[in-house]
This record gives structure tokens, sequence and C-alpha cells, in this order.
């Protein structure tokens, strides 16, 4: 579903990320991990169309995101990790912006807004202005939004920030589902006990290199993630 | 405590002058003086102005004893001026401040806050007044006789008038904030209500020479009404004539509504910062949920974008009420101007048809909707490069924004001008198309501009609308752009027709859109995908 191949994205001089190469399957839930200004967010945007890139490629279900950008975008959705959103339009207009957008038909945007927003408690709030919103409530819109259209690929970075524990429980159920549905998801976390759980496989980059990628078993072996990626600070450090 | 956060707003107003909005860092030298020679140009070109109004009631004034008329007149516009340039950043500088939260969060006493920012506003008044009331004070001091008593009044009126600009900034700031919290529809109604400013304003500009003669004729008796009806305006005006009396009411009254409006806003300001609901919640409508096509998707996001912010539809979308007050007033005035026109034409300048082009274009290129429109995403940029559009239908959106609310009011006043002016059908229709086709043109240059100098990053909407060099730029360049074409057919009248000129300069302008059109569909595209 997500190939990424020989990445390389520098910021003057600064590589940000730095010849790095990934696989998603479809039915994936795929955990990014890194210290802070490792290059998670880069390679995220670089992946969704939003940030030009210096080298390599990103095929999006065999269409690159450069040659081929709209039909590539069509079929996947993006969650930021601050979710700025249209703070002029209310709740349910931006919805209705994005499935426009996305080519949702009325009936299948009522049904999956009725449904998802009841599941994230956000169905009362639909008709408040975006910019009354809490940071929690952001997130919860910009993750119907990303469900809307049933992406084939789900990139998300830091996507249970700002959450309550039960829209925190919600998006786990809802990713798992989307997954066996066949959709694949990539998404970025610090909370390393989440991704142990969550994830089938796992990336840990580090100064934009990839260092250590494979399924949550053969990351991390007998120990938690959070001692292999301590360690994989340490030994690089 | 109050002297630390005091610190911080002189670094932030002076971080506005030394530090580059764009990329944070520090300007340059060059920069720094081009910047300060914009502004010294600009504002010595309207202290100018005015230097030459105060000369011209000065010395009727002086001249006809009714020195406190002219005190009276000048310094009312000294104080429109002052509030009219700082109403709406008080606003924003009191209540929208993005640190607010992290100040209210620190063992500061509110008051404190407060004042420090109030010191922001005071200053801006000073600046926005005093191209006024300096040039009015030098004329006092060229007409008047001056002594060392007047000296000191009329420096005290000056301080006076700095004084009561702040109070009427802080009191309209704060109605402004009420109705921001208040209101379902605020920037219509706030819009509406500055229309309605702007409107008095021209109409106390244009009748102003009436005005004037009236009150020099009638000044004494004025003065006796105006010491009975309406003593404190009278006071006021007599205190740069040294009256003792009067400095003492003007002083006791500025005080009392400086201490009442700084008490209103130390009773609100906690309430009106820290507010973020802005309506009441409105149940979800089934309406909502009607599929439209990408194209109009994008439309009504740019139209609520625009439809939700005052400072946007007051800054770049003023041309289209000027269109149509200009359209009615057309009509009503179309027997003079057809007179005018005759006496005109019997003396060789048959320029009125190419004249009724460039006032339209004119009052069309005052609509620069397009120039900050990329700005304005600022940090909602990565919706639209998420979702699968192309940047085409994203910066075509712009555009069809600008023809949305431009061309309706273009067309309006398009034909009340041809009938106004009893142009024949063929050179009618000649002068609606240029128009139309020149409001493309804008339309395409101002993105264009936008995509080359894009201000992405700011705190408050005033900065891309108000202060980029974008919408600068636009304005500015379609003004100048307008004023040559009618002017380089004053001396082409000898050769070539009206119907001619405006044959070519509709070709000139379908020339010049074309390649503005293919420059953004292909460089503007490429710009747009590098932000």
């Amino acid at each position: 579903m997500l190939e990424i191949r020989n990445l390389t994205k520098k910021f003057g001089d600064k590589v940000a990320v730095d010849d790095l190469s990934l696989t998603i399957k479809a039915g994936e839930i795929f955990g990014f991990i890194g210290h802070n200004g490792a290059g998670k967010t880069t390679t995220l945007k670089a992946i969704t169309g939003i940030l030009q890139y210096d080298k390599g490629e990103i095929l999006i279900d065999g269409k690159s995101i450069i040659e081929e950008p709209l039909v590539a975008k069509s079929i996947m959705a993006y969650i930021p990790d601050n979710p700025d959103l249209y703070e002029f339009m209310t709740g349910i207009q931006y919805l209705n912006f994005v499935a426009d957008v996305f080519g949702v038909s009325t009936a299948e945007r009522k049904e999956k807004i009725d449904m998802y927003a009841n599941e994230l408690g956000l169905i009362k709030d639909l008709g408040e202005n975006i910019s009354a919103y809490s940071h929690g409530m952001k997130q919860k819109l910009a993750i119907i939004s990303a469900w809307i259209h049933q992406p084939k690929l789900i990139i998300m970075d830091e996507p249970f920030v700002g959450l309550d524990p039960k829209a925190s429980h919600q998006l786990k159920l809802m990713m798992r589902e989307a997954c066996n549905n066949g959709s694949a998801i990539f998404f970025s976390t610090h909370v390393l006990e989440v991704a142990e759980k969550l994830c089938d496989k796992v990336a840990i980059i580090k100064s934009g290199k990839l260092v250590k990628c494979g399924t949550m078993e053969e990351v991390k072996g007998d120990d938690t993630l959070e001692d292999v990626f301590l360690e994989l600070e340490d030994d690089n450090a | 405590m109050l002297k630390t956060l005091l610190r911080k707003q002189m670094l932030e107003i002076s971080k506005s002058i030394f530090v580059d909005r764009k990329t944070g860092k520090r300007k340059t030298k060059r920069d720094i003086i081009t910047s300060a020679v914009i502004f010294g140009v600009i504002v010595l070109f309207l202290a100018t102005s005015f230097f030459m109004l105060c000369m011209m009631m000065g010395q009727s004034c002086f001249d006809a004893n009714l020195g406190w008329m002219y005190f009276l007149v000048v310094g009312g516009i000294a104080i429109l001026m002052g509030v009219f340039g700082c109403v709406f950043n008080t606003y924003s500088t009191l209540f929208l401040a993005k640190d607010n939260d992290m100040l209210l969060a620190m063992p500061i006493p509110v008051k404190y806050i407060l004042i420090s920012r109030l010191l922001g506003v005071y200053l801006m008044g000073v600046v926005y007044s005093g191209i006024v009331s300096i040039p009015m004070i030098i004329v006092c001091y060229i007409y008047g006789s001056p002594s060392f008593v007047s000296i000191l009044s009329s420096l005290l009126l000056l301080i006076l008038i700095t004084l009561f600009v702040f109070v009427l900034s802080c009191l309209l700031g704060f109605l402004v904030a009420k109705i921001s919290t208040r209101l379902k529809y605020k920037s219509i109604v706030i819009v509406l209500l500055s229309l309605l400013f702007v409107a008095a304003y021209y109409y106390v500009y244009f009748n102003a020479e009436q005005l004037i003669v009236g009150m020099l004729t009638n000044g004494v008796n004025i003065a006796e009404q105006m010491r009975v009806w309406a003593y404190p305006f009278f006071a006021f005006a007599n205190v740069a004539m040294g009256d003792g009396w009067s400095i003492l009411t003007s002083v006791s009254i500025v005080a009392v509504l400086l201490t009442l409006s700084l008490w209103l806003l130390n009773r609100n300001f906690l309430k009106i910062a820290t507010n973020t609901s802005g309506s009441k919640n409105k149940k979800r409508s089934t309406t909502d949920s009607k599929r439209v096509s990408v194209r109009r998707a994008l439309l009504g996001k740019e139209l609520k974008r625009f439809g939700s912010s005052a400072v946007y539809m007051l800054n770049c979308g003023l041309g289209s009420f000027f269109m149509l007050v200009a359209s009615v007033l057309l009509l009503i005035k179309s027997a003079d101007i057809i007179n005018i026109s005759t006496v005109l034409a019997a003396e060789g300048y048959d320029i009125l048809a190419v004249l009724g082009m460039a006032a339209l274009m004119m009052m069309a290129a005052a609509n620069d909707i397009t120039a900050p429109s990329i700005s304005l995403e600022g940090k909602n940029l990565w919706i639209l490069k998420s979702l699968p559009i192309s940047e085409w239908q994203i910066l075509r959106a712009k555009i069809d924004l600008h023809i949305t609310i431009t061309m309706p009011c273009v067309l309006i006043s398009s034909i009340c001008t041809t009938i106004a002016l009893g142009l024949g059908w063929l050179i009618s229709i000649l002068i609606i198309i240029v128009t139309v086709v020149f409001v493309y043109e804008s339309a395409i240059f101002g993105l264009l501009l936008n995509l080359k100098v894009p201000l992405l990053v700011w705190n408050n909407e005033t900065t891309p609308v108000k202060q980029s060099s974008a919408v600068i730029l636009s304005i500015f360049v379609g003004w100048i752009y307008v004023i040559i074409m009618a002017a380089v057919y004053i001396p082409l009248r000898l050769i070539i027709s009206p119907m001619w000129y405006i044959v070519i300069s509709l070709l000139v302008n379908l020339v010049i859109t074309l390649l503005l059109w293919r420059c953004l569909k292909t460089k503007g595209v490429a710009m747009f995908r590098n932000l």
C-alpha cells in the first residue's frame, strides 16, 4: 500500500531524512517512532505530498505522490500532529467540505458522520465553530474527516495527543477495524506502550536514518519496545 | 513587574520594525532603512495633505478671529483619524493577543497586563492623530500670534487629543469585542458599522468647504450656541487659545473619561480575553449535508473565510461598496456630468468615456481579495496540500472568490456609469468588457504577488491583510496602471477617438490578462507547490 524508496529530504545543509526505505502492506498498522527532530513528521509530510523531497520515491498503492498526486491523495487521509483546522467553519461544515472534495455521497457521509461523531462523543458539538473547540475536539474532528471517505492508507502524526481515554480507546478500535477491512495505517507516536500493543510492525528512526524496522517481535524480541528504543538511542549517541 | 511587562510590549513593537515576519530573523540594515523610508514617505504625504488643509482653514479662521473654530474642526479631524486608525487594532491588541493565556497563567495582576497592552494602543493613537494635529499646531504658529502661553496651551491640546483618541479607541475596541462575543454574524455587523463610519467621514469630507464657509459666516452665533448647548466641545476648542477655564474643563472631562474607560476595561478584560465560544451551540442542519462539486466546495470555503473576517472584508472588498455608492451618485448627478462633458468636448477634451472607464477600473482595483488569500491559509495550508485537489483548483477558487465578490458590483456600476455619461451602446459595451477583463487581470495579479511574497506565519490576520507587501503592491500597482492608462489618452486624444482608445485598452488588457493567466497556471502552480 505504501512504498518509500531511498527518501531523502534536506533543509539547507541539514539532512532531515536520509535514504529512508519502508514498505507497508494493506491490513498493517505500522508504528513510526523516534526522538524529537528525528525526521518523523518530515517523512509523514513527504508521504502526503505536503512537502517536496530531494531524492527517492514514494508510491501509494503503486501511484507516485509526485507524478500522480491526485490519484495518490484520493485514497489517503492525513491527520497532522497539531490539528489546525479552518476556524471560520463549524465542525459539520468542515466535514462536508472534506466529503465534497473526496466526492462522498450525501447518504454515505451522513451515515459516517453520525457513526464516528457518536463514537468519539462529538455529535453535539458539530454545529459549533471550530474556533471554540478544544485541542482534543479538533483532533476528534480531524479523525472523523480522515475516516469519512474510507481511505486505503491513513497517515497520522501523534494521533493520541489530546484525546480523552474514551476517544483514545475508540481510535484504537477504529484503526484495527480499518486495517481488518484492508486499509493500512502508518502513524508516529511517542507513547511506546500504545505502539507495542497496537502495531503489527514498527520502524525506529534516528537523525533521519532508519535504525530498525520489522514486525514487533523482530524489533523488540523479549524486551519491551521502550528498552529497545532507549538502547538504540544510547548506541548511536 | 509592570516595568517588565512594558519592556516586553516595547520589544514586541520593536520586533515588528526590526524583525522579518517571514523568516523570524533580524532585518538587514538595508531592509530597515527601506521600510523606514516607505513609512516616512507615507506619513509625510498624509501630513503634507493635512498641512495644506490646515493652511486653508487657518488663514480664514485666524483672519476672522475665530481661532477656536480652527481647533474645533482640525482637532476633530485629528481625533477621527486617530480613532479610525486604532479601533480594530485596539480590539486585537487587547483581547486577541496570543500571549494572553500565558500571561494570565502567571502571577501577574490583570490590570498590569492591561496597562502594558494599552501602552501600544496609546502609541498607535499618537502616531495616527499626530499626522493631523502636528500640522495643526504648526499652522497655528504661522497664522496665530504665538506667545509663551499659547505655545504651552497648544501643546496641552496635543496631549488632550492623544488622550481623547485613546479613550475613544478603548471604548470602541470594547464595543467591537462585545459585538464579537455576542453576535452570530459579528463580521457583517462590524463591516456595516464601519461602512456607516466611512460614509459619515466622506460626507463631512466632501461637504467640508461648504461647512467651513457656513461656520465662518455664522461664527459668532455658533460660538454662542455651542457655549450654551455643547460647552465641552467649545471648551476643547478654546484650550489652545490659552483660556484657563476651558483648559480646566477639558482636562477634567478627559480625566473623568479616561478613568471611566480604564475602569470599564479592567472590569471586563478577563471575561472577554478568555472567552472562546462565539455563538450559541446550534443544532446540526441536515441541509448542510448536500453534496456539491469540488469547485463549489472550494469556493464555499473561500466565501466562509471572507465572510468570517471583518478585517478581510473591509480592507480587501471595500471597492465593491464604493462601486455601488458611485453608481447611485452617478445616476443622481448624471445631468451635471453630461453638461461638464459637453463643455470639455467643445474645448477639444472628448475624454469622458475614457475617464469613465478609468474610474471603473480604479474602483475595481480597490478590491484586492486575492492578494492576501494565500497568506491567510497560514497554518491551515496542510489541509489543501493533503487533499486530492490540484494546485490549479486551489488557485482558481481564490480567483473565483474575487470574481464572485467584485463582478456583480462591477457590472452594476459599469451599466450605471455608461447610462449616466450618456454614452452610445457600442462604446458602453466596450467599457463594460474592458472593466470585466480588468477584474480578472487584477485578481490574477494579486494572487501571483501573494505567491511570490507569501506571509504564512502570523499571529493576527491583520498582518497578511493590511501589512503584507502583496496587498500594498497589488493596490498601488493597480491604481498607477489605471492612472497611466487614462493619462496617456490626454495627448493621444488629438489622433485617436475615445472608441478606438478603448478598443486598444481592451486589447492591451486582454493580452496582459492572458499572459498573467498563463504565468499563474505554470509558475504560480509551481510556487504554490513549493510553499
